[in-house]
């Protein structure tokens, strides 16, 4: 398995980011800096794709929220899919997915916002 | 700390049969000589003493370090260099270890002419402290126990009382280096990891990751409650140390100033939003009634509790609520569950869940270490996830293990410092083979 990398696909007014890699504090500084490039294009929706993501820290969890307030204050919408389950444990073990919602796959995400 | 009477010879001994007022002349003269000392002395006079009453060939005291898991034997006072490590003692599989556990004194007799040794818990409220040695040139009668049992308690009190003063007991209980970000962790603990009281027993471990990780725990008893919390600040390090003294502090401020478990978990969230730099901590805090056994709770993102009954381990789903820090408007919801007499339950934080941790089975753990004290059951399901760790977390592990004897209890039996109720059994014993006896009802 590779290194932490972020893959972007746009259509319409949404972005689709294919995350891979784990998300802890080793790789939250370089995960946090995509997303920053990711909600200054200020897209409607921005789906984060979380299948390569098998672990996520504190650390990434904090890089999940830091990119959810960047976008929140320019009126963009982040929302999380394909979440393996660890992952999706974690986000319901902080009361993090009350804030970024989790979606099965990013076309039901990009469905549900008519992109 | 190690005192040698004159080659072991027999000192003068107070006539046999001392009366408890004769007793409690020696206890306070104990503690006078121990106050009239100096803070980092005061050991070697109790030691001195006891070499002159009891004849003792050498007696020393020998403390625990942070990780409950080794002893360190105190150098003499005025020998203390803290160029040097602490020389570290492995509890596993010593009689140290087995003293700890059964909080019993133990008598080791090789007979013909060997000096007999006795090793004593040196335990308040169920804190083990360290451990009393003392060598005899003859088998102690059931006075000479008492008085060591005794003395052995009082010295509790010394400890306790004198490390507020010096960094002796601090350096004695340190066997490896520590990071600043550990340093500071340390102070945020409660000063005695374990407590017990009539209606419960209750005790806390951690093991910092090799980065620290920013867990901690507390607890306090107030005359109608007793309430814990265990917390887990993100990211590492220093960073992590500093939230986590931001997120203790105020919650022990909302709770001194009689504030309830909401007032404490607002409190705790505004002074992360407010100096925390988008930092956040994740947070369980727990009260408990002493006078009707009514529980409550607050989940702010943290791993759920288990609650073991009857030999079954389950999960306590709570309703979540955001954890403190997290700038968006929200609020905490004091829940409740049932607790019963009987009833074990484990607090603890992701380290336990996380990366490798995964492999151990903390359910069937639980069930495996029922029979043990809380000290020792929180201390077995930590070193199980070092282990599996081959030794190096990346996250800090904490578990807070709470024994609920019930409100029906007002009084605990504790002359020694530990209630031996509740005491572990010695290892190899039937109580810690899985599904082996239970421990005596109480």
């Amino acid at each position: 398995m590779g290194g932490p990398s972020v893959e972007v696909s746009a259509s319409g007014w949404c972005l689709v980011a294919r995350v891979s890699g784990e998300m802890d504090y080793v790789s939250g500084p370089s995960f946090g800096a995509e997303f920053l490039e990711l909600t200054a294009r200020s897209e409607r929706l921005i789906v984060l794709e979380l299948s390569g993501v098998s672990f996520c820290d504190s650390a990434g969890l904090n890089v999940l929220l830091q990119a959810w307030r960047q976008a929140d204050s320019r009126g963009t919408v982040v929302v999380l899919a394909n979440v393996s389950r660890p992952v999706r444990r974690v986000l319901q073990m902080t009361g993090v997915d009350q804030l970024l919602r989790v979606y099965d796959t990013a076309g039901d995400a990009e469905g549900d916002f008519g992109c | 700390m190690t005192v040698r009477g004159p080659d072991g010879e027999r000192a003068a001994r107070a006539p046999g049969g001392r009366s408890r007022r004769s007793r409690a002349r020696a206890l306070a003269g104990t503690l006078e000589a121990a106050e009239a000392a100096a803070p980092v002395e005061s050991l070697d006079v109790v030691a001195t003493m006891l070499v002159e009453h009891l004849g003792a060939a050498s007696v020393s005291f020998l403390i625990t370090d942070f990780t409950g898991s080794s002893v360190v034997r105190l150098g003499a006072a005025g020998s203390v260099d803290t160029g040097e490590p602490a020389r570290r003692i492995m509890l596993r599989g010593t009689l140290y270890d087995d003293v700890i556990r059964t909080q019993r004194p133990s008598v080791e007799d090789k007979g013909e002419g060997a000096l007999v040794r006795i090793v004593a818990p040196v335990t308040n409220r169920g804190d083990a402290v360290g451990l009393l040695e003392l060598f005899l040139p003859e088998a102690p009668d059931a006075e000479a126990m008492r008085e060591i049992g005794e003395t052995a308690h009082a010295l509790a009190y010394i400890v306790i009382a004198n490390r507020s003063f010096t960094d002796v007991y601090q350096w004695g209980r340190r066997t490896k280096p520590l990071s600043l970000a550990a340093e500071i962790q340390h102070r945020l603990l409660p000063a005695s990891l374990a407590c017990e009281a009539a209606q419960f027993a209750v005790a806390g471990a951690l093991e910092p990751a090799d980065h620290v990780g920013g867990d901690t725990f507390d607890y306090v008893i107030d005359r109608d409650t007793v309430q814990l919390s265990v917390t887990d600040a993100m990211g590492h390090d220093v960073e992590a140390a500093l939230l986590a003294t931001l997120a203790v502090g105020a919650l022990r401020r909302a709770r001194r100033a009689g504030g309830d478990l909401a007032e404490q978990a607002r409190q705790a969230d505004q002074a992360m939003r407010e100096h925390g730099h988008q930092g956040y901590v994740t947070g369980q805090l727990l009260r408990i009634s002493l006078i009707d056994g009514k529980t409550e709770f607050i989940n702010a993102g943290h791993p759920w509790p288990l609650r073991m009954r009857d030999g079954q381990v389950r999960q306590i789903t709570p309703k979540i609520d955001l954890p403190f820090g997290f700038s968006v408007p929200h609020t905490y919801r004091v829940q409740s569950f049932d607790l019963r007499p009987g009833d074990r339950l484990v607090m603890l934080t992701d380290g336990m869940l996380e990366g490798n941790a995964n492999s151990v089975d903390l359910s069937d753990l639980i069930v495996h270490t029922r029979d043990l004290h809380p000290r020792e059951a929180a201390r077995t399901l930590i070193a199980a996830v070092v282990d599996a760790n081959d030794g190096h977390l990346q996250d800090d592990a904490t578990v807070m293990c709470l024994d609920w004897h019930g409100t029906s209890h007002s009084q605990r039996d504790a002359a020694t410092g530990a209630d031996l109720t509740d005491a572990s059994h010695a290892v190899g014993d039937a109580g810690l083979i899985p599904g082996g006896a239970q421990r005596p009802a109480r």
